[in-house]
């Protein structure tokens, strides 16, 4: 894949279909940021990442747990969504989040912006812009 | 008599059930903040359990009016859940019970949820179907036997339907968390007014959301700030339409499948009283544990570690935590 | 019967636990991981503790203090380690009493007659620090090539921990004694453990010490 990457898709199968592409490229330790509104996709293309790194299980939304763990692909996957967080994670005990950014793991992050400034270190950062309808602009940035 | 834990997201809780699975305290951790911040509920309190879990687990003792030295066994939920949460009470049991020379039981969340059933208050013995609807998990069960191997009828391939109350509150600007608010906001207004989408697509009893977001999000851009305002009201209560004919269209199809008339209701929406009318007018036999008991609670693990073996030894000091279920898995 | 003092440290890679009798007596046990597997710390504590207790003949019922790391290290570690303190304190009737990690370390090196300097690894280009001329300043110290980030250290230093093992090299060429890798001084003893949590304040819960928060690093220090 070469980046950055910015096109547009017309179905929620090919948002999944980028993200499958993107999985190719993660090693351990990367860590993606993803940006857009609610119900521009986010979830849709960490399934399709998810798929491309041979993980079957469903792929369901994080916002209440915070993280979930995915274990059995190439590469294990925490998927994060900080949205319930307070801004700077104040207040968080941060421990309770650390061990899904330990770098055997790949790491999804949703509402990074709640985290500490410049605490993830992000490899690569996904927007995702509503369109209309189904129609979905993805912009993919390689960070490192 | 059974001290339960369970630390898999948010809330640190404890209860205590005699063995024969009457509870005698359950507690969750706002109650203690009380008693250690004095009154006012800093930020700090969510997901601190190492600080909670400990005058959680004292005051459901002293609540039940019993020693450590009464206790027989200790349940703990080992998953699904954040990690870095479960892990806290997974810990804390396992050296309690090392400590006491007593065994312990891993309990399944969502085998807590189902086991919740039995905390109704009426007679209730499978087979039944159990709908687990809360922020981060929504399924059907199918309860043939006691214990944990009920299977999955259906389940979300997205959101759960109490993120998708919170995500819709969200959209409207009605706060957080914003199940309840939009129940009161939906009160004055028309569920007929808009035309949201049920997840026709989705086959059998599996749930989808995140189209129906999507809608509330368009109907909002398309009025204008305005006019979305003005009409809130009906955009609630049609939203809210829409993810209650899901989970009443599911259920259905469920209890036609499985030929399984009785259906258990728990996790949080159980506490929205427009899907629980929703369920009962489509003439399904609706059981409803207390809503202490639908939210996240230890009562409901240590009813489900009825059902449950004692761990082998050395697998109780080994016991690890994991974060999601499986289809397969289950 | 008389009781017993147990030690426990998750706070690096390693898994330790410890028994001190009261006449003295003391035993602990270690699990170091592979290089490239992940720390025991959930799975292995009470299993070596139980193993250990057996090794003096004694059970979990004859514990009569609970002493653990509170960090800086594995902020996972951390808090494996404190609730299994925790909940083995509870049940024998005692609140467990804290230590922290590099004071620990510090603690094996005391009778060196020669100023020590504690490092625990801190991931992500990061060391948590403390000197033995100033143990109540304990920090995290961000590695950089640019920097000579060993500079406050006291002349003359042993370093000691799995951070000096790492920055051996530096180390030595910036005039610094660091033991051999496999030299004892390098680990956290539990039996240190159980002395060095002697002087936790009575009826204090033991709490975390992170240093910082996870993953922090202040914009400015971030590469491109």
């Amino acid at each position: 894949m070469e980046f950055p990457v910015d096109l547009k898709t017309t179905s929620p199968r090919e948002t999944e279909a980028v993200g499958s592409e993107l999985a190719e490229c993660f090693v351990a330790g990367d860590r993606v940021i993803l940006e857009g509104d609610l119900g521009s996709g986010k979830t849709v293309l960490v399934r399709g990442i998810c798929r491309g790194l041979g993980i079957a299980a469903d792929i369901t939304s994080p916002t209440f747990t915070l993280a979930q763990r995915y274990e059995e692909g190439r590469l294990p996957v925490s998927h994060l969504d900080l949205y319930r967080l307070e801004p700077g994670m104040a207040g968080e005990d941060p421990g309770v989040l650390e061990g899904e950014f330990s770098t055997e793991r790949v790491t999804l992050v949703e509402w990074p912006e709640r985290a500490p400034l410049g605490a993830l270190q992000p490899t690569y950062r996904v927007s995702l812009q509503h369109l209309g309808g189904d129609e979905r602009q993805v912009l993919v940035e390689c960070l490192s | 008599m059974i001290l339960a834990i369970e630390t898999s997201c948010d809330d640190s809780c404890a209860a205590v059930l005699t063995s024969s699975g009457d509870v005698l305290s359950s507690v969750v951790g706002s109650q203690v903040i009380h008693d250690l911040y004095g009154g006012v509920v800093p930020e700090i309190a969510a997901r601190h359990h190492l600080e909670l879990l400990l005058p959680v687990v004292e005051r459901a003792l002293a609540e039940a009016s019993i020693g450590l030295a009464d206790l027989e066994s200790v349940a703990v939920t080992q998953g699904p859940g954040l990690v870095g949460a479960l892990l806290v009470g997974l810990a804390t049991a396992k050296g309690l019970a090392a400590g006491l020379g007593i065994p312990l039981r891993a309990v399944d969340h969502l085998h807590g949820h189902v086991a919740a059933s039995y905390l109704a208050g009426v007679p209730l013995e499978p087979p039944f179907l159990c709908l687990v609807a809360s922020g981060g998990h929504t399924l059907i069960a199918n309860v043939q036997e006691p214990g944990p191997n009920w299977s999955v009828v259906g389940t979300t391939i997205d959101d759960a339907a109490g993120e998708a109350f919170d995500k819709g509150a969200r959209i409207l600007g009605l706060g957080y968390p914003g199940g309840p608010l939009l129940e009161e906001q939906a009160k004055a207004g028309d569920p007929d007014a808009f035309d949201f989408p049920r997840a026709k697509g989705v086959a059998g009893a599996d749930f989808s959301f995140a189209g129906l977001k999507t809608s509330l999000l368009y109907a909002v851009r398309d009025l204008g700030e305005a006019d979305a305002t003005a009409r809130r009201a009906d955009l609630a209560a049609s939203y809210q339409a829409a993810i209650v004919d899901q989970l009443v269209e599911r259920v259905t199809r469920a209890v036609d499948s499985t030929g399984v008339s009785v259906v258990a209701f728990g996790g949080g929406v159980a506490a929205n009283s427009s899907a629980r009318l929703g369920l009962t007018a489509a003439g399904i036999k609706l059981v409803v544990p207390p809503r202490k008991y639908c939210t996240d609670n230890a009562a409901m693990i240590g009813r489900a570690s009825l059902e449950v073996q004692d761990l082998p030894h050395d697998a109780a000091f080994s016991l690890d935590a994991y974060s999601t279920a499986t289809r397969a898995g289950r | 019967m008389s009781l017993l003092t147990v030690g426990i440290d998750t706070s690096t890679f390693e898994t330790g636990v410890g028994v001190v009798l009261p006449d003295g007596r003391a035993l602990e046990r270690f699990d170091i991981p592979q290089p490239g597997t992940r720390p025991a710390h959930s799975s292995a504590t009470l299993r070596m503790l139980e193993q250990a207790l057996s090794d003096v003949g004694a059970g979990f019922d004859e514990i009569g203090r609970v002493a653990v790391t509170v960090g800086p290290g594995s902020f996972t570690g951390i808090r494996i380690g404190l609730a299994t303190a925790n909940g083995l304190a509870l049940a024998v009737g005692v609140k467990a009493q804290g230590a922290s990690s590099l004071l620990t370390l510090l603690r094996g090196a005391a009778a060196l007659q020669q100023p020590a300097v504690a490092l625990i690894d801190a991931r992500r280009g990061e060391l948590f620090v403390a000197t033995s001329t100033a143990p109540q300043d304990r920090f995290a110290l961000p590695l950089t090539e640019q920097t000579e980030w060993w500079q406050g250290f006291p002349a003359g230093a042993i370093c000691i921990g799995d951070g000096a093992i790492q920055n051996a090299d530096v180390l030595t060429a910036a005039g610094f004694t660091v033991p051999v890798p496999s030299d004892s001084l390098h680990r956290i003893s539990p039996i240190d453990v159980c002395l060095e949590a002697s002087s936790w304040p009575e009826g204090v819960d033991v709490a975390p010490e992170y240093l910082r928060r996870p993953d922090a690093v202040p914009t400015s220090e971030r590469g491109s």
